[in-house]
C-alpha cells in the first residue's frame, strides 16, 4: 500500500536541475567503460567514444530511460511469494557482509552452514519479501565456487524470489549461478520470459564503470534479467563534499549505466539504487549511518522513483555500531523510516547488517523485521473515512469514559500494530518474567525458527539435478 | 627570526605560505637542512599524527598538513646531497589481485608518507608478479599489501608464494590489512605483520624497519 504522505527534501526544480547537471557531465566528462565489450556496443551505436571515455548525449539518456518500465513482477519458484518491483516497499537481505555474529558465539567469519540459516530465517520472516543475495560469505568454500554454493543454499532453502550473490567474480560464474538458478525454475529457457533475479552492480566512482562492472549489466541484460545499478559514492571522498554534487554524479553514474543496459536489451527493467554516502570525513570511511546520508536516500528516491519513474531501491536501515544496542536501533530506523517515508520501493541491508556492512547479525536481523513491520504500518496512515470519524460513539458516550467496554472497540482491538521483540509490559512483570533483554528474546526465536525449518524445502529431484550440475562445474573447471 | 617550532606549528595548521617562510629564514640563517626536516616538518606531522588519532583532526585538513609538510621538504631538498638524504624506509603499497577498492590504501599511503616514509604505490588490482617487479625496481624494506574482499585476501597468500619462489621473500618485510583481515590470518599466510588502520600500519612499519 503506498503511503498517503511523503518527506522530501528536493522540489520539483531541483529535480529538473539534478537531471540537467547530470546530462552536461554525461555529455562534456563522459564516463569511463573499462569493459571492452561495453565499449564495442557505445561505438556500434554511435556513442561518442574517445578510448574508454565515453560521453552521452542528451537523446540517448533520455530514451533509454523512456525504455524502463516503472514496475516489473519479480518471480519466485512459489508463485504466490512473487512479487512487484516498483510498487509499496520490498525488503531485501543484506549483502556482502564479512562477519557473522550471535549471541552465543560471537563476531566470527561465516560459513555455508550460516549462510543456509540466514536463508532459513529469510524464508520465515514474512517482513522480508525477497531472499538469497549473500548476506555472509561462506569462508570454508573455495572462493571459485562461493558464488555457486551461496545460490543452491538459497534454492534450497527458500522459495522467495532470490537475488544472485554479490561476489560472481567473472561472467563465467554470473553464467554458472543464473544456470542453476533456472534449473531450480523448471529448466533453460525460463529466464527468457520471466524476471527472477539480478546481481549487484556498482560503478566505480568517480564515473567508472570496473570491466567486472560492464560484466555484470551486459550479462545479466543478456539473460533477460533486471539490471540493478548501484552508485555507491562517498561525498568529499569519491564525490564532491557537497550533498548536491554527490547526487549529480551518482546520478550520472546512473544514467550511464541504464543506456548500455537498454542497447544491450531494450526494455530490460532496470533497478536504479544508491548506496550513497556522506562520508565521515575524520576517518575519511563510507558511513551509512549519518544524517546527511539519511537525507541523501530520501533525494536519490525522489529522483529515481518521481523524477525517472524507475524502481526505486536504496541501501538504508542500516549502522555503524558493532553491538546491537541503542545506537545499532535509532542509526537502523533514521534512515529506513525517513527513506519508506519517501517512498522508496526496496531497501538493501535493513535487517541485520552492522558495522557499516561488515557485519551480519542473527538477532538484529530479527529484531530490525519488527522495524520493518512498524514502518509498513506507519505507511498505511490513518483512515480518514467518515465512519472512522466516530462522531455518533463520541456523542453516545459524551464524558463517560466507557469506550473500552464498547463493542467499537472490541471489534478493532485486534486492528492495533503489536510487538514481536519490543517489551510493552510493565517493569514489575517484566522483572518478574526474568528481566529478559531484547537480544535475548531475539536469539530465542533465532533459534525457534531454525529448529522448525526443514533440512531442504526442495524436492529430490530437484536436489539431484541442483548437485549433479554442481559437480559438472567443479569438474570442469 | 623563525623556529623550528614555528615550522612544526604551520605544518600542524596547514599554512602553506606560513611554512615556507619559516623554512626559508631557517635555511638563510644556516640551520642544517635534516634539522629542518626532522625536527621541523616532520615533527609537525608527528603532531598531526597524535591529533589525528585523538580524533581532534580530520582527514582533509591531515592531507592539507601533508601536503604544507612537502612543500617545506621541497625548499630544503636541493640542499641535501644524495647520500644524506634519508627515509625512514621504502614501502611498496598496492592492493591485490581482483580488488579495486583503493580509500584504505590511500589512506595508508599518506600516513606512511607524512612519517618520513617513501611508498611506492603500484595501485589497484596488482597481479603477484607486479609486486616482484616492484620489490626488485624499488628495493623496499617492506612491501604493504591492501585487501577489501573476503575473495582477494588469498590474493595476498598468492603473493607472499610468489614472491617467495622468486627468492625476493627476505628481501622485505610484508605487512597485509583491511576490512577482513585478522592477526589470525596474517599469521595463516606468513605475513610479518597486520594493521587495522592506517595509524597502526605506521607502527608496525617503524618497528619493522
Ligand atoms: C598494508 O597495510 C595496511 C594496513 C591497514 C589497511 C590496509 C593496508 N588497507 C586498509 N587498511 C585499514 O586502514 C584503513 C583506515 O585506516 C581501513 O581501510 P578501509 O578500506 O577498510 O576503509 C576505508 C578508509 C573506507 N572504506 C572503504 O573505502 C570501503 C567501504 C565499502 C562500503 C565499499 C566501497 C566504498 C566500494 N566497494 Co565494496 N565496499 C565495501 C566497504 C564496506 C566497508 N564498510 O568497509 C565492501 C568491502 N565491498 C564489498 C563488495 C561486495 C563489493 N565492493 C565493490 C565495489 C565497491 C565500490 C567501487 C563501489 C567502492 C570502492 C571505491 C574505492 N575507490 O575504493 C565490488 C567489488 C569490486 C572489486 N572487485 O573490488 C563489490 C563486489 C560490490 C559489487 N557488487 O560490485 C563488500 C565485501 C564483500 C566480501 N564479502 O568480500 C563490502 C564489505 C560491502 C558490502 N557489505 O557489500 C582499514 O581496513
Amino acid at each position: 500500500m503506498e503511503t498517503k504522505f511523503k518527506v522530501e527534501v528536493l522540489s520539483k526544480e531541483d529535480c529538473v536541475r539534478i537531471h540537467e547537471a547530470s546530462l552536461k557531465i554525461l555529455k562534456e566528462t563522459g564516463v569511463i567503460f573499462h569493459g571492452e565489450q561495453a565499449l564495442e556496443i557505445f561505438r556500434k551505436h554511435g556513442a561518442e567514444v574517445d578510448g574508454k571515455v565515453v560521453k552521452f548525449s542528451q537523446k540517448i539518456v533520455e530514451e533509454s530511460i523512456r525504455k524502463c518500465p516503472s514496475k516489473f513482477k519479480l518471480t519466485a519458484r512459489d508463485k504466490q511469494r512473487s512479487v512487484t518491483v516498483g510498487e509499496g516497499l520490498l525488503i531485501h537481505p543484506p549483502g556482502g557482509e564479512i562477519f557473522v555474529s550471535d549471541l552465543d558465539n560471537g563476531r566470527r567469519k561465516g560459513t555455508l552452514k550460516d549462510f543456509a540459516n540466514l536463508q532459513k530465517l529469510f524464508q520465515a520472516c514474512d517482513d522480508i519479501d525477497i531472499a538469497g543475495y549473500q548476506p555472509i560469505s561462506p569462508e570454508d568454500v573455495d572462493t571459485d565456487f562461493r558464488g555457486l554454493y551461496c545460490t543452491y543454499e538459497s534454492i534450497k532453502h527458500t522459495n522467495k524470489p532470490m537475488l544472485s550473490p554479490m561476489q560472481l567474480d567473472n561472467t563465467q560464474q554470473m553464467r554458472e549461478s543464473l544456470e542453476l538458478m533456472e534449473i531450480s525454475f523448471g529448466g533453460k529457457g525460463f529466464f527468457k520470459d520471466n524476471y527472477c533475479t539480478w546481481q549487484a552492480v556498482c560503478p566505480n566512482s568517480p564515473l567508472t564503470y570496473s570491466d567486472y562492472a560492464c560484466d555484470g549489466i551486459i550479462e545479466y541484460a543478456k539473460w533477460n534479467q533486471p539490471v540493478l545499478i548501484v552508485p555507491a559514492p562517498m561525498a568529499g571522498i569519491t564525490s564532491p563534499a557537497q550533498i548536491m554534487g554527490t547526487i549529480i554524479l551518482q546520478n550520472a553514474e546512473l544514467l550511464a549505466g541504464i543506456v548500455l543496459a537498454q542497447l544491450v536489451n531494450p526494455g530490460i527493467p532496470v533497478i536504479a539504487s544508491a548506496s550513497t554516502t556522506f562520508a565521515n570525513l575524520k576517518l575519511a570511511t563510507w558511513e551509512c549511518a549519518c544524517p546527511e546520508t539519511a537525507l541523501l536516500v530520501v533525494a536519490i528516491t525522489q529522483m529515481n522513483r518521481d523524477f525517472y519513474h524507475l524502481p526505486a531501491r536504496v541501501q538504508t536501515g542500516i549502522t555503524s555500531s558493532k553491538l546491537v544496542n541503542y545506537q545499532a536501533g535509532y542509526e537502523t530506523m533514521q534512515s529506513l523510516l525517513l527513506s519508506a517515508l519517501a517512498g522508496a520501493q526496496l531497501t538493501s541491508q535493513s535487517v541485520g547488517s552492522m558495522e557499516n556492512l561488515i557485519s551480519v547479525s542473527y538477532e538484529k536481523l530479527i529484531i530490525d523485521t519488527e522495524i520493518v513491520s512498524r514502518i509498513r504500518r506507519i505507511l498505511q496512515g490513518i483512515d480518514t473515512s467518515e465512519e472512522a470519524f466516530s462522531i455518533d460513539l463520541i456523542q453516545e458516550l459524551g464524558h463517560k469514559a466507557d469506550y473500552l467496554w464498547h463493542d467499537s472497540t472490541l471489534e478493532l482491538c485486534r486492528a492495533g500494530w503489536q510487538p514481536t521483540m519490543a517489551d510493552w509490559n510493565s517493569y514489575d512483570n517484566w522483572h518478574r518474567d526474568g528481566s529478559v533483554d531484547i537480544m535475548v528474546t531475539a536469539n530465542k526465536k533465532v533459534k525457534e525458527i531454525l529448529a522448525n525449518a526443514p533440512d531442504k524445502i526442495i524436492d529430490e529431484q530437484l536436489e539431484k539435478d541442483l548437485t549433479s550440475y554442481i559437480k559438472m562445474v567443479e569438474k570442469n573447471r | 627570526m623563525s623556529t623550528l617550532a614555528d615550522v612544526a606549528q604551520s605544518v600542524v595548521k596547514g599554512q602553506m605560505d606560513k611554512v615556507k617562510e619559516h623554512v626559508q629564514n631557517l635555511i638563510d640563517a644556516g640551520n642544517a637542512p635534516l634539522d629542518i626536516i626532522n625536527n621541523g616538518l616532520i615533527e609537525g606531522m608527528n603532531v598531526v599524527g597524535v591529533h589525528f588519532k585523538a580524533g581532534d583532526m580530520f582527514v582533509p585538513e591531515v592531507l592539507k598538513s601533508a601536503k604544507v609538510m612537502a612543500a617545506g621538504v621541497e625548499l630544503v631538498k636541493p640542499l641535501i646531497d644524495d647520500s644524506e638524504e634519508q627515509s625512514k624506509g621504502v614501502i611498496v603499497l598496492g592492493t591485490v589481485k581482483g580488488d579495486l577498492h583503493d580509500i584504505g590504501k590511500n589512506l595508508v599511503n599518506m600516513m606512511m608518507t607524512s612519517s618520513g616514509f617513501k611508498v611506492i604505490d603500484i595501485g589497484i588490482d596488482m597481479p603477484p608478479e607486479k609486486f616482484a617487479d616492484a620489490i626488485r625496481e624499488h628495493k623496499p624494506q617492506i612491501l604493504a599489501m591492501s585487501a577489501l574482499l573476503t575473495s582477494t585476501v588469498y590474493a595476498m597468500d598468492d603473493t607472499i608464494k610468489y614472491i617467495t619462489t622468486e627468492g625476493l621473500r627476505d628481501r622485505v618485510k610484508v605487512i597485509i590489512g583491511g576490512a577482513p583481515i585478522t592477526q589470525e590470518f596474517a599469521e595463516s599466510i606468513g605475513a610479518d605483520g597486520f594493521a587495522p588502520d592506517a595509524a597502526s600500519a605506521v607502527d608496525l612499519c617503524k618497528e619493522l624497519v
